[in-house]
């Protein structure tokens, strides 16, 4: 493929040079001492990580849905911009979508993801599709052995928690 | 939505009482495409509001809410701690609230002094995130995962305890360790018979002494246990033993232990086996059958496997009802009649069982809160865990084909542009077609 489409294709999933790139910085974790005897201290551990900007995550997500929305409409004559509001049991009294956000530890790094139910659970039935139109994506990410309250507090979760109350 | 202007290629508009800007560079191709018609551009509102909820793992949500280190031993929706699991009834008292855990870590900060206290309601820290306990759901790969764990150690547990014939050291061990547990079950009961003596000097004196003796009977069937667990552990890994030949029966069914998952099985495998129950506790009980000992019989072993087997037909039927699309989406009125059936009699046979129910996952399942998220929010299988664990395995892949690039930041890099142009729609025909060939 050449770089001209690469480029083009970037630019549609949201990959283009004005959008804000990922934050990466790296956190020592100094371990807690022991009362135990014969036991020696566990050296600081240095650990990687990354922060999405969840707000520009979430928008690219939107357009490419806009974009295959488009993509299937083309041949009809009305093309509209629909909201994507639809009726999330639970929370009946305002319209929006259900945004599923998780974290979880395995194979040497944790995790943080975020999942997003732009279809409603009538049309996810009616296809028979559990996941049609919920996009999954990965909002943060650190390199580390085992997640524990201090890692989190001091790498990824001040950044997610802000943006989850922007968005 | 009104009141937006465009001006030197920047869109501004009022969006919940702020100026939102936006560079139409960055959203445009303006030097391919001059006659851009600026003029026509509008702003709409596509999502009215984000209505955020909580998935993981049971120590992330517990941490993610304050509760660091009490995910073992505390509820995150409500206060009960591990011993009042197994209640009839949760009270709106009693549930977790953004307010109730404000007040949780206050007092827990207000006890801080007192060495005993390290958590009150299981609260000990503010939480990582800003989020109604509320909204966690009940995380539907971890629960069934540890439940089924639970029965199969219970299983394992029984088998060697009073079923297996063992070498004749290690029956010593077992022997001693049964002995050691009737001797502190009898001091137990000398205790209490002595406490109801009343208040002469005699029955004080009884009392203490009968107390001491069961002081010193608990440390004996301590000792015993800890000798028993360890002969335990190096017998399971003889190949004669009944447990490898489980593990054999396991292997036939395409159910496999995983060493990353520490000798556990994984969410497929926990699936697996709970299908495959009725006819693999057959094979458990012919084979325990062969290796008796000689006083127990066949109909106890028979017993022991159907209840098993049942045990894990009702895991199957509730989960499946919980994250099948047909009963986990919109369940009709039928469909969750269904699962609380389905729920109340498998928390009898648990509980008749005598499996231990101090843990989150099965307060979780059976004390009602999976029953309540389900009819509270139409169904919670698109709303399940496995969508983050799923994460994992694509990340793993990735991993692979990226080794060889030492950089954190360019590594991560690379798998996150990967990931983002797999999402392109042109990319995926391509793939698609690819396939097609």
């Amino acid at each position: 493929m050449a770089q001209k489409e690469v480029n083009r294709i970037d630019k549609d999933v949201g990959l283009h040079d004005q959008m804000p790139n990922a934050i990466f910085k790296s956190h020592t974790l100094e371990w807690s001492t022991t009362a135990g005897m014969n036991r020696e201290k566990k050296l600081p551990e240095h650990y990687c990580y990354w922060n999405a900007d969840l707000l520009v995550e979430v928008a690219a997500e939107i357009d490419l849905l806009y974009h295959r929305v488009f993509l299937e409409k083309l041949n009809s004559n009305a093309v509209t911009c629909d909201p994507f509001d639809c009726g999330a049991p639970g929370f009946t009294n305002k319209p929006g979508i259900i945004v599923l956000f998780g974290g979880d530890h395995g194979q040497g790094a944790c995790l943080c993801s975020m999942k997003l139910n732009f279809s409603s659970p009538q049309q996810r039935k009616e296809r028979k599709e559990l996941n049609w139109r919920c996009p999954t994506m990965q909002i943060a990410s650190i390199d580390c052995s085992k997640d524990s309250f201090e890692l989190l507090l001091n790498t990824v979760m001040p950044s997610i928690k802000s943006h989850l109350m922007s968005l | 939505m009104n009141g937006f202007t465009v001006q030197n290629e920047v869109l501004t508009f009022i969006a919940e009482g702020q100026q939102q800007n936006v560079n139409l560079r960055g959203c445009f191709d303006m030097e391919a495409d001059e006659h851009l018609p600026v003029g026509d551009i509008q702003v709409k509102r596509v999502i009215t509001h984000f209505h955020d909820l909580c998935v993981g793992d049971l120590a992330f949500l517990a941490m993610a809410i304050g509760m660091n280190n009490s995910a073992g031993a505390h509820c995150v929706h409500c206060k009960r701690p591990a011993k009042s699991f197994d209640c009839q009834q949760i009270g709106p008292q009693d549930m977790r609230t953004k307010a109730s855990l404000t007040e949780s870590l206050n007092e827990c900060n207000r006890n801080r002094h007192r060495a005993s206290v390290r958590n009150w309601h299981g609260v000990n820290h503010l939480g990582l995130l800003d989020i109604d306990p509320q909204r966690i759901i009940v995380p539907m790969l971890h629960c069934p995962k540890g439940l089924v764990d639970k029965v199969l150690e219970s299983f394992k547990d029984w088998v060697i305890a009073e079923a297996e014939m063992l070498p004749a050291e290690s029956n010593l061990v077992r022997d001693a360790y049964a002995n050691a547990t009737a001797i502190h079950m009898q001091a137990k009961e000398t205790e209490r018979l002595a406490g109801q003596g009343g208040n002469s000097p005699e029955a004080i004196a009884l009392f203490k002494e009968a107390k001491s003796a069961k002081v010193a009977a608990r440390r004996e069937e301590k000792k015993a246990k800890n000798n028993f667990d360890d002969m335990a552990k190096c017998h399971r890994a003889r190949l004669y033993s009944l447990s490898q030949r489980f593990d054999n029966i396991f292997r036939d069914n395409g159910i496999k232990k995983e060493h990353h998952h520490g000798g556990k099985y994984n969410g497929v495998n926990c699936i697996r086996i709970m299908e495959k129950s009725e006819d693999m506790f057959k094979q458990f009980a012919t084979e325990t059958k062969q290796r008796k000992i000689p006083t127990l019989n066949d109909v106890d072993i028979d017993s022991k496997c159907q209840q098993c087997a049942r045990m894990m037909g009702l895991m199957d039927v509730m989960w499946s009802s919980v994250r099948g699309i047909d009963a986990g989406l919109l369940p009709t009125d039928d469909q969750v009649a269904r699962l609380r059936k389905a729920l109340s009699e498998g928390k009898t046979l648990w509980i008749q069982m005598k499996i231990s129910t101090r843990q989150p996952k099965w307060h979780m399942t059976f004390d009602g809160h999976l029953l309540h998220q389900v009819i509270a929010h139409g169904g919670i299988a698109d709303k399940a865990d496995d969508a983050i664990e799923f994460q994992h395995q694509i990340l793993m892949k990735l991993r692979d084909r990226c080794r060889s690039v030492t950089s954190f930041q360019r590594r991560e890099g690379c798998m996150q542009r990967e990931l983002r142009r797999r999402k392109s729609p042109e990319i995926q025909s391509h793939i698609e077609d690819w396939e097609l060939v």
